[in-house]
């Protein structure tokens, strides 16, 4: 079995400079977890639901962690929320929902609909990697994930 | 007593306006006249008195008899004279003598049956000496030569026989015994024959035959005379009682009329003829203001008329005594002055024989009604003046005429007051109006609720006028009118007309207004949602960006530092400078934008803890600036919301630590001060200050006083500040002058504010 540090990291984000930066971060944090991009709500969604092109679980494996944002094109951060959620197995998935918005509105609506986790966006870099190496020292080190294969 | 009493009422001059109880001497006098004692004394000398007249009738029927007698005995003296003289002629006797003719006397005498006993006859010379007489009782009528009449004379016999000749009467003899005797002369005698009768014989006689008549007589008599009298008496007692009682009832029911009269407000009085008092009630003498009946009593009532009016009453009182009634109005002046209106109502009083005694009159004192009628006058002629002066149209309608039209509506008609009078009401409006307002000028008279009416009327001259015309029932000469007071609205009408226009075009306006207001709502709700959605865009898409070339800066720095060379790593830190700019501008923009909508949640408040919390987020600063930072003494509960009260006083707080001379340590004083309905924070700061003129603007956003590089930031803290305060319906303000820094303060109410209500706004201001 896969320990988790093994398992795959699912990040939806749009902006390609946040994605670059984000794994800027990661690397700079040493998440050294096998991450999976998506750009848009409806790519998530057929990953997640192993619709082609991801019907080969092999080369697209069920992640551990997501990590979304919410403004995302064509489905929303919500709407991904909101489907998985809806899901029998895969609604265990724990959420991460990292955006820009601090709007409170968006926190509570997505707590609303499920998400575990909220955080905003830090300005600088370093901010950045710190959060992101608070997150993998909570969510891949200590935290005990369920079963959803 | 009895005649003063019954004349009362006409002519009595005693009567008094109180009349004395009835005498009480009556009651007494009814006992003793119908007592015993003296009903027989009275029957007793009744009796008396019958005894004495029969006594009275004895004797004179017995002398009465006598008288007869005598007569008798002259007649049959004269008889035996004529028997004597008759012989004489028919038988011629020469041997006749006197003797023998005296004999003849006495054979006639004896053939004659004497009537009386004890009669005899005799023949008497004219010496007086008895010379032949027949049987007589002894020795009577022995001497008779003198004769002694009732009287008392005394004559001689023949005396007596030469005068009369014959004569009757009583004789006294001298034998003492008492005879009734009758006296004839006869020649051939040559002598009287003279009939005798004792009186005593005669007595006798009558006593047998006439006295027990007498005492049945006197019997009848006796008893009828008392009983007649009693029966007298008995009738006046009775009479007499049932006059008392009479006047008894009299009286009482007199008395009572009296206080009847006397308990009336009206004046009664009974004149005579000449108009002098004969009688007068209560009421009376308070109208002329006479104590007592005396000081006016039978004077003449001129005395107390007003010398105008004497004539008057003169002539009332005439007609009354002719027989009519009459009614006066006249005045008086009373006794002690007093000027006063009567009336009088006078009718003739009649005694039985139909004749008028008195003039009967009702006066009362009309000097109230007379006051009321003048001032009625008087207020009349006001209303006259008032309404002739009167600015509006006033006119009185009555039997469906007008009886009044004041100036001003003459002015409004162009009619005279003879052609209004004239004319039917409202003949100057048309037909159809005409009949509608006098269909309300009825209903109001019948109904007496005031209406008013407007409409349209001619002038004379045929030119249309409009009047507001308000009618009411009012009582115009004693009977129901309507008054009608009247303003001319022609021109109101003409303004109104145009105002209606004008109003019109203002609600044509209005509704344009409205749909442009609508529209405009709409598009501001659109823009509002687009604001929103832009803040949302802002926080996003913008921040993005700003993120990335922050983060690619960075990266720059970190990854190629040594490559960039001073100058591009100086770049590199510009980029990464000014991406902190915008995002602080980003956040302040994105808090403005916060303020502007949805609904603001308000609770109890701790200041403490708001405060508190503030200066936690301010630490970096205050450290870095090496602050003092004073802090209040109390802390009260606000009414307010917390998000936005912390970022107000973050705030203010921020800008006292940040705009300081440059090497001065900020000095920041937060003080709280408790008011009736508000707490009021005050920061009071040792900054730069602001000068006066800039005290409004600064609270505008993007409002900066100064340049970036001096005094960095966005020129949004202030305007959240006042956005926040309105919100929250804080009233705020500073004080403050260049060089001796500023103090902010703003005012947080303790009770719930109606903060989305525009009259905070104006009390801010």
């Amino acid at each position: 079995m896969l320990t988790a540090r093994d398992c795959t990291l699912l990040i939806v984000e749009d902006d390609p400079f946040d994605v670059k930066l984000i794994q800027r971060a990661m690397s700079k944090a040493r998440i050294a977890n096998p991450c999976r991009i998506l750009s848009d709500g409806e790519q998530a969604i057929h990953y997640l639901a192993g619709h082609p092109p991801y019907s080969d679980r092999n080369s697209n494996p069920i992640p551990i962690l997501m990590l979304l944002d919410l403004k995302l094109p064509r489905k929303s951060g919500f709407d991904v929320i909101e489907w998985v959620r809806a899901q029998p197995v895969l609604r265990r998935l724990p959420i991460i929902v990292l955006t820009s918005s601090a709007e409170s509105p968006d926190i509570s609506r997505a707590y609303d609909l499920g998400a575990n986790s909220y955080l905003v966006k830090p300005v600088g870099n370093d901010a950045l990697v710190d959060m992101l190496q608070n997150l993998e020292l909570f969510w891949l080190c200590t935290n005990t994930f369920p079963d959803i294969a | 007593m009895l005649e003063q009493q019954c004349a009362f009422g006409v002519s009595s001059g005693n009567c008094r306006a109180d009349v004395a109880p009835a005498s009480p001497t009556l009651a007494d006098h009814e006992t003793r006249v119908v007592s015993m004692p003296f009903l027989v004394t009275l029957i007793g000398l009744a009796v008396l008195a019958s005894i004495g007249v029969g006594v009275a009738a004895y004797r004179a029927s017995l002398r009465a008899v006598k008288r007869i007698v005598a007569n008798e005995n002259l007649a049959l003296a004269e008889s035996l004279d004529r028997i004597v003289q008759g012989e004489m002629r028919s038988v011629a006797d020469p041997d006749r003598d006197l003797e023998r003719t005296r004999d003849r006397v006495l054979q006639y005498w004896r053939e004659v049956e004497p009537p009386y006993p004890g009669m005899f006859v005799c023949i008497v010379d004219p010496s007086g000496k008895i010379v032949r007489h027949s049987a007589s009782p002894d020795g009577v009528g022995r001497e008779v030569g003198q004769v002694v009449l009732e009287s008392g004379a005394e004559f001689t016999l023949s005396d007596l026989l030469q005068q009369h000749g014959r004569w009757s009467g009583e004789n006294i003899n001298a034998a003492g015994m008492q005879q009734l005797v009758g006296y004839y002369y006869s020649p051939r005698v040559e002598g009287a024959i003279a009939v005798h009768v004792p009186q005593s014989a005669i007595t006798a006689y009558y006593q047998q035959t006439m006295v027990p008549w007498l005492y049945a007589f006197g019997g009848v008599t006796g008893f009828l005379i008392p009983t007649l009298f009693g029966l007298l008496l008995w009738h006046l007692a009775s009479t007499r009682q049932r006059l008392r009682r009479y006047i008894a009832q009299i009286q009482a029911s007199e008395s009572r009329l009296r206080a009847m009269l006397n308990a009336g407000p009206e004046c009664i009085k009974m004149l005579d003829a000449q108009g002098n008092l004969v009688d007068i009630n209560q009421a009376g003498l308070q109208m002329v203001e006479a104590e007592e009946f005396e000081q006016i009593g039978g004077q003449n009532v001129s005395r107390v008329i007003v010398p105008k009016w004497r004539k008057a009453f003169v002539d009332l009182n005439r007609r009354v005594f002719q027989g009519q009634t009459a009614m006066l109005r006249y005045e008086v002046v009373g006794l002690r002055g007093t000027h006063r209106w009567l009336e009088t109502h006078a009718a003739p009083v009649y005694d039985s024989a139909g004749k008028v005694v008195a003039q009967l009159a009702i006066t009362r004192d009309i000097s109230r009604q007379v006051a009321a009628e003048r001032e009625l006058q008087e207020s009349e002629q006001k209303f006259r003046e008032l309404a002739e002066n009167a600015p509006v149209c006033i006119g009185i309608i009555q039997d469906g005429r007008r009886v009044y039209a004041n100036e001003r509506m003459r002015e409004f008609t162009g009619y005279s007051a003879e052609e209004l009078s004239r004319l039917p009401p409202f003949h100057n409006a048309d037909v159809e109006t005409r009949r509608l307002v006098m269909e309300q000028v009825k209903k109001c008279l019948q109904a007496g609720t005031p209406t008013r009416l407007e409409f349209e009327t001619h002038r004379k001259d045929g030119t249309s006028r409009w009047i507001d015309l308000a009618v009411r029932r009012i009582q115009f000469d004693g009977r129901p009118a309507v008054l009608a007071a009247g303003i001319d609205v022609t021109d109101r009408r003409r303004a109104y007309a145009e105002l209606d226009r004008k109003k019109q075009e203002l609600r044509q306006l209005n509704e344009s207004l409205e749909r442009s207001v609508a529209e405009r709502t709409h598009q501001l709700q659109d823009s509002n949602a687009e604001l929103e959605s832009f803040a949302h865009t802002v926080s996003h898409d913008l921040r993005a960006p700003l993120r990335a070339m922050e983060g690619f800066a960075v990266a720059l720095l970190e990854d190629f530092g040594p490559q960039l060379g001073d100058e591009g790593r100086e770049y590199a830190q510009h980029i990464f400078a000014a991406t902190h700019r915008m995002d602080s501008l980003i956040n302040d923009l994105l808090s403005y934008s916060r303020l502007n909508k949805t609904s603001i949640h308000l609770t109890d408040v701790d200041l403490e803890d708001v405060i508190g919390s503030a200066l936690q987020d301010l630490a970096p600063d205050i450290d870095r600036a090496q602050a003092i930072i004073h802090l209040p003494a109390i802390f009260p509960v606000v009414r307010s919301n917390r998000r936005i009260l912390k970022q107000v006083i973050t705030n203010l707080v921020s800008n006292a630590l940040k705009f300081v001379a440059p090497g001065t340590k900020p000095e920041v004083t937060i003080s709280v001060e408790e008011l009736p309905a508000a707490a009021r924070i005050s920061i009071k700061d040792n900054g730069i200050g602001i000068p006066e003129d800039y005290h409004e603007t600064i609270f505008r956003v993007f409002e900066r006083l100064h340049g970036i590089e001096t005094y960095p930031g966005t020129g949004i803290g202030l305007a959240i500040v006042a956005r926040g305060c309105v919100r929250l319906g804080c009233r705020y303000s500073v004080r403050s002058e260049p060089g001796s820094g500023s103090t902010f303060w703003i005012e947080v109410p303790k009770d719930t504010p109606h903060v989305d209500r525009p009259r905070l706004h104006i009390a801010h201001r």
